[in-house]
């Protein structure tokens, strides 16, 4: 079963770093990487 | 969901707020924090609500990608994760105020306490709790004894007393 996961981080490098990470475990699908906590609540 | 805590716009506790907001909005939700620092004030707000699918993680602390995946499964199973770092700051600070002079005081010695942190003087404090000046004094004699402050100049002592109190607000 696929785990869906929304990463929220504001600094660039850690989240791009992150999200490339979360892409390569099999079983999780990086839905959406957010900036700030509006976009956060919106996205969820 | 995977967050960090200090997020725009204010910087302070979003990833808290957004994780306590999921408790309603998708209960089903698990939620991973990713923190730069132990910030036990966080972290508790975090478990307020239960510490069913919460992780609380220190980015320093991650070496692995296998931690953050093992974190992420166990939320999603509703399970927790609190590295023992945080663990360790929280029970450290719940022992210190357990063992606080502090705790000898009454409610009322708290508040004139405060004042005195506040820098009023006994003046302003009797003003700020509708108490005489003189039942000021009296409290103050109170909690100098209670904190076991030795014979010293007045004003030591009210800084002693006073940085004793601060350090227990930490």
């Amino acid at each position: 079963m696929t785990i869906r996961v929304i990463l929220a981080e504001d600094n660039y490098l850690v989240r791009e770093g992150l999200a490339r990470l979360l892409q390569t475990q099999d079983g999780i699908e990086l839905v959406a990487t957010c900036g700030d906590l509006d976009e956060l609540l919106s996205t969820v | 969901m995977v967050t960090d805590i200090r997020m725009p716009p204010t910087g302070t506790d979003e990833g808290v707020r957004a994780a306590n907001e999921l408790r309603s909005r998708a209960p089903s939700t698990g939620v991973v924090v990713l923190s730069q620092f132990v910030e036990p004030g966080y972290a508790l707000a975090l478990l307020e609500h239960g510490s069913e699918g919460r992780a609380y993680l220190l980015k320093e602390r991650v070496s692995d990608i296998e931690q953050l995946r093992h974190a992420i499964d166990e939320v999603a199973r509703g399970g927790s994760v609190i590295d023992s770092k945080v663990v360790e700051v929280l029970v450290e600070a719940r022992t210190r105020s357990h063992e606080s002079p502090l705790r000898f005081l009454t409610p009322r010695e708290h508040e004139v306490l405060a004042g005195m942190a506040q820098g009023r003087n006994n003046a302003g404090i009797a003003d700020a709790l509708g108490l005489s000046e003189r039942a000021v004094e009296k409290h103050i004699n109170s909690v100098f004894a209670k904190l076991a402050l030795s014979e010293e100049p007045d004003s030591h002592r009210r800084v002693k007393a006073v940085l004793l109190y601060l350090s227990d607000q930490s």
